[in-house]
């Protein structure tokens, strides 16, 4: 039983690093822009397809996995620029206007790839024997290069001078600014990082989860749980709670329904909001 | 060129000349056509509900499905299984509402704008999920089919089966609800909404409980949205998980901000402006959905304040015009949300 219940937080640890790769641009893109992106699930799910593609194309998953999140980068900036940047600000209009986007990001995908859920072979096969259970190496794998990821995000915002500006214009936009940082510049680059960190965690679950053009939708719920929990644009704290919802829920799934375990995420939330507004681990 | 009287009176003479043809439409029309009128005004009666809430209280919830579904099931529930008449299974149908209201406001209200958009359509989601889920009461996505039962005013016995009757019926809630609320906004506690929109800060420091008004705002909207969700229900006489749908979050938003933010009677006319527009479109291409984006893109963008709000900065710039008093400029508070 005990070895069970911690198989089941281990994996869920795993997953939670791939969760945390999307909750974090998720709670990047908001603490900058104030975007409430609800088509973050589709950018998830775009990285997927785009792996897919590229993999075909280009016979292996390895240089997909670098190729479909530079793309998706790519495009995101001048889609910030041009599109988003006049609802900046304004959380309401920019989860609805995020709505928008998400419908035609998912019926152009519905259009261009059909509505058959795709799978994507692992490109590394083996298991491991974790107590007593064939555990799939991939996740692993998939968990040590979001840790990568992650740790290469970290390093880019605390030790390099464009990491020193996106803080900055996180924090006093004004006075970013005024100082003369490139703020326009800035915004768009991390809704780039943002997307392209989603659209790179959805290179590594399509193995695990079949490339389907609604596969963001279940994903999304949960990161926003995870952002609020963690606290909004808090991304040691959305990095802390990621892990540890996602471990929780890998628990709960031993003793309830998927469902209800979801429930009980949610009530956890709930008492986060009552009790800590901010975020779980708000300054 | 409009005199001062004749601005001031447009309005209210379309709204009785609408009614009139209202009237008119349901007793003389097919019932295809009255079929696809009864649906317009149930969906006002949403939208203006909807309206209250984030036009006048400023609260922008994207929920409101949950109070949709939970309607809709209030009603048909007890009818099904424990053969409840039509008022009493209508009443447990907005007392859903309202302690729906009262649960997710409790915790919605109290936390700024961004977390209340992200918190209240969480909520919904997942209760969705749930709906799905727990086929045996609510039958998940295929739904539950009910009679409804004959409804006794007084010593008339109506039944929703005669399409005029049901016609009747639908507007004489609608109009019930679009009375109440415009009534509602002109007593002190509308100014008190409307107070809370304009500035919230003043408000707390002038000494107004502004939790309690906002939670108010937000049980009467979730009554009046499980109200539409029960006459939704009746309409089909059906319901399902679908009806706890984000789309049915969505919807409100868009007619309100389509017709007109804050004026009550915007929300009607983006109600019929979007309803007809989808009906078309989606008729011609599939994927309508994306020209539904961008048209979300475009009005947010260009047109925040609607149609309604057009209208209104015209009629005031006439008023004006012909030598009325100035009340001030206008304010899109869209821009703020």
């Amino acid at each position: 039983m005990i070895s069970n219940i911690t198989f089941l937080f281990l994996d869920g640890i795993i997953w939670g690093f791939v969760i945390a790769l999307i909750a974090l641009g998720l709670s990047l893109i908001f603490g900058i822009m104030g975007i409430i992106n609800m088509a973050h699930g589709d950018i998830f799910m775009i990285g997927a397809v785009l792996g897919l593609v590229f993999g075909g194309m280009m016979g292996s998953f390895w240089p997909a996995l670098i190729v479909a999140p530079l793309v998706v980068g790519i495009f995101a900036l001048p889609m910030e620029r041009w599109v988003l940047r006049p609802y900046e600000g304004k959380p309401l209009t920019t989860m609805v206007a995020t709505i928008g986007i998400s419908f035609i990001i998912q019926q152009v995908t519905l259009m261009v790839f059909g509505g058959e859920p795709h799978m994507v072979h692992e490109p590394i096969s083996f298991t491991i024997q974790m107590f007593n259970v064939s555990y799939s190496g991939y996740k692993i794998f998939a968990a040590i290069i979001g840790i990568f990821c992650i740790a290469l995000l970290w390093l880019g915002l605390h030790r390099t001078n464009f990491g020193v500006y996106i803080r900055a214009t996180m924090e006093q936009p004004e006075m970013a600014d005024a100082i003369g940082i490139n703020t326009s510049l800035i915004r768009a680059v991390a809704f780039g990082i943002g997307a392209g960190m989603a659209a790179f965690g959805g290179v590594l679950a399509a193995p695990i989860h079949k490339v389907f053009y609604l596969m963001g939708a279940d994903v999304i719920l949960f990161s926003f749980i995870v952002v609020i929990v963690g606290g909004l644009g808090n991304l040691a704290g959305t990095l802390v709670a990621a892990l540890l919802l996602s471990g929780l829920e890998g628990v709960l799934c031993a003793f309830f329904e998927p469902i209800n375990a979801r429930v009980v995420i949610l009530l956890l939330m709930a008492l986060v909001v009552v009790f800590r507004p901010r975020g779980l681990f708000s300054a | 060129m409009l005199s001062n009287l004749q601005a001031r009176y447009i309005k209210p003479v379309i709204m009785a000349l609408a009614l009139l043809a209202l009237v008119l439409l349901g007793l003389f029309s097919s019932s295809g056509f009255l079929s696809l009128a009864i649906i317009m005004i149930i969906y006002s009666i949403y939208a203006v509900s909807y309206d209250l809430l984030l036009g006048y209280a400023n609260q922008p919830s994207l929920g409101h499905s949950l109070f949709f579904g939970l309607g809709a099931y209030g009603m048909v529930l007890p009818v099904l299984h424990w053969q409840w008449g039509f008022w009493e299974a209508m009443g447990l149908a907005l007392l859903a509402g309202a302690v729906g209201g009262l649960v997710v406001g409790f915790l919605a209200v109290r936390v700024t704008e961004a977390y209340h958009v992200i918190l209240t359509a969480l909520i919904a989601s997942v209760v969705f999920l749930l709906a799905k889920n727990m086929t045996p009461l609510t039958g998940g996505s295929g739904g539950l089919s009910f009679t409804v039962p004959p409804i006794f005013i007084g010593p008339l016995k109506l039944s929703v089966y005669e399409s005029s009757t049901s016609f009747f019926l639908v507007l004489a809630f609608g109009l019930a609800v679009f009375l109440f609320l415009r009534r509602l906004v002109g007593t002190p506690l509308g100014r008190v909404w409307v107070g809370i929109r304009e500035n919230e800060t003043r408000m707390v420091s002038l000494g107004y409980n502004v939790y309690y008004y906002k939670l108010a705002a937000f049980v009467t909207a979730s009554m009046l949205t499980a109200l539409a969700g029960a006459l939704y229900a009746i309409r089909l006489r059906y319901v399902s998980a679908e009806f706890f749908d984000f789309m049915w979050s969505v919807l409100p938003f868009i007619w309100v901000i389509v017709g007109g933010i804050g004026t009550l009677s915007g929300p009607v006319l983006g109600v019929v402006l979007f309803t007809v527009f989808q009906i078309y479109v989606s008729d011609w291409w599939t994927h309508y959905l994306i020209i539904f984006g961008l048209l979300i893109l475009a009005v947010l963008r260009w047109a925040p304040q609607g149609v309604m709000g057009y209208v209104n900065q015209w009629l005031r710039g006439r008023e004006l015009k012909a030598g009325g008093k100035d009340v001030g400029p206008t304010k899109s508070h869209i821009e703020n949300c």
